[in-house]
């Protein structure tokens, strides 16, 4: 799906209304995220890891 | 007397307790300046000029009845306004918060209170956090004092042009992806973003909630070390909050550095301007100079920062600010929105595979440490630019080409200070930061007044230009 349309589409789905003149700016940005994923590649063991997911004193009752 | 708008608390605290500076003068010569330089530089939303003396007089009395309480009692700060302060409109730097006055205070606004620190008012900001230019499309920039044409650094941008330019003594901020650092930078002050945990985050606006973290603006080293004193520690209404028994950071200051280990990322070597590398060429030789042992060590890891960071704070900020986007998206500046409109569409796999590549980063950080002391890179790789017209693009540039440099921290949750490492050709100044391990504050404090010592910045803020009245 072009990237345009899926920002239209996606925004929609989650009731935001889309401004045209944000487009190309939400565009470039997703664009940046991706380009910015890439040195993942260089990490073939990345799954071995456990997401660092925040467990905090919160949900300690014995702390 | 002269010049006591650009005196460090840490000189002005014993003139205080000795009754040679009151703090209704001194918080009178605050609030002059605000006066006659807040039309120019926009640093304060709102300037609280009545409670503010009525805290002053409350600190000259309890002073003068021999009830002084510390370092910060009678010391006029500024608050950055995503703060939540009982009963003063609390903005967040945007206008969709612009009526917004909450019934409690954020925690550290409790402790500074409590240690007799006066506030001055509410500093302006990047909206809602979400950006490093310091730009603000809603309220107005607050621009930078040592050439109002350019970028305060964001997003607590006013909390550092209001130390530059002599609006406060102290300032708070927060740092999420390097909201206190990049402009601490961009102004020539200290900032630090503290261990995550160290200091409450009770009652900030949130920008991402797991990045988020706040912590003191200041002139020197010893002052950072000064409110660091009284803004860490336990906060139960925190659950993020670590409950462990602090030093006195000021013990650490003015020790020497010989022999400690200073490991520059080889990855922070790349892509530099040429200014930021010549002076981070000369800063490393003047703390070889020193004794420490700088030597240059491969991170690969940093590499994956960017995408973590991004997509984090992205996904965080998107999640915060969901049901008010549903409504009303128009509300947001458009910088902001575009932030949220991404981390709108992006796709939970994609924000955990940033939690694992934050993982691996915290792995790789945990390894360097047991081989230097501490980390050293720029703060940023470029020079401080020119405002651009098309702000919404600058914000986004800013931000890509900073993160790398400053975002590690937050998503490792280690300590980071700012400090100025000299002026670029332009004259205005650039920045590196020291990161430590978890809670190594007090090593990073030795090392920054060792680096201070060195007076990295020779142009005295009094010196430059937005902190001259035109009149006087």
């Amino acid at each position: 799906m072009p990237v345009k349309k899926f920002i239209k589409s996606g925004l929609k789905l989650h009731g935001v209304k889309v401004k045209r003149s944000d487009i190309p700016y939400i565009k470039g940005m997703l664009l940046a995220v991706k380009q910015m994923e890439k040195p993942l590649e260089k990490f073939p063991d990345i799954n071995e890891k456990t997401p660092l997911a925040t467990i905090d004193k919160g949900v300690f009752k014995h702390d | 007397m002269a010049d006591l708008e650009f005196m460090k608390a840490s000189e002005l605290a014993p003139m205080i307790e000795r009754k040679e500076v009151s703090p209704v003068e001194l918080t009178e010569r605050f609030l002059h300046r605000i006066d006659k330089l807040n039309p120019k530089l926009n640093a304060y939303l709102t300037t609280l000029e009545t409670t503010a003396l009525e805290q002053a007089r409350k600190a000259e009395e309890e002073i003068v009845n021999g009830r002084y309480k510390g370092p910060l009692h009678g010391i006029p700060i500024g608050i950055k306004d995503n703060y939540k302060t009982k009963g003063i409109r609390t903005t967040g730097g945007a206008k969709i918060f612009d009526e917004y006055t909450p019934d409690v205070n954020a925690t550290t606004i409790d402790k500074l209170d409590e240690a007799g620190g006066i506030n001055l008012g509410k500093l302006n900001m990047h909206p809602l956090g979400a950006g490093s230019s310091g730009n603000n499309l809603d309220y107005g920039v607050s621009p930078n004092p040592w050439n109002t044409d350019h970028l305060p650094g964001g997003s607590s941008s006013a909390s550092a042009t209001a130390l530059a330019s002599g609006l406060a003594v102290l300032t708070t901020g927060t740092d999420t992806w390097g909201s206190n650092r990049i402009p601490a930078a961009m102004s020539g002050v200290y900032g630090l973003k503290p261990t995550h945990g160290l200091v409450s985050t009770h009652g900030l606006l949130p920008t991402a909630w797991s990045l988020d973290t706040a912590g003191p603006f200041a002139r020197s080293v010893s002052d950072i070390a000064l409110m660091l004193n009284v803004m860490a520690g336990f906060d139960s209404k925190d659950p993020q909050s670590l409950n462990i028994d602090l030093p006195d950071y000021t013990e650490t200051l003015n020790k020497d550095i010989k022999g400690m280990k200073i490991g520059v990322p080889r990855y922070y070597l790349e892509g530099l301007a040429p200014d930021i590398e010549t002076l981070f060429g000369k800063a490393r030789k003047t703390l070889e100079d020193l004794g420490a042992e700088v030597r240059e060590i491969d991170i690969p890891e940093l590499s994956m920062a960017s995408f973590a960071g991004q997509v984090t704070a992205n996904g965080e900020a998107a999640a915060y600010n969901y049901s008010m986007m549903q409504k009303d998206a128009g509300q947001y500046p458009q910088d902001v929105r575009i932030l949220l409109s991404a981390g709108t569409v992006s796709s939970t796999s994609q924000y955990l595979k940033a939690q694992q590549a934050r993982r691996k980063l915290a792995d790789a950080f945990q390894k360097a440490f047991e081989e230097v002391d501490v980390l050293l890179g720029p703060t940023l790789p470029i020079t401080t630019p020119e405002i651009a017209k098309d702000e919404t693009k600058q914000n986004l540039q800013v931000i890509q080409r900073g993160l790398p440099f400053t975002v590690p921290a937050n998503l490792t949750g280690v300590p980071s200070l700012a400090v100025p490492m000299g002026l670029s050709s332009d004259g205005l100044p650039a920045g590196m930061q020291f990161i430590g391990s978890h809670l190594s504050e007090g090593k990073l404090m030795q090392v920054g007044s060792a680096w201070e010592d060195t007076n990295p910045i020779s142009v005295g803020y009094a010196e430059i230009e937005g902190s001259h009245i035109p009149d006087e």
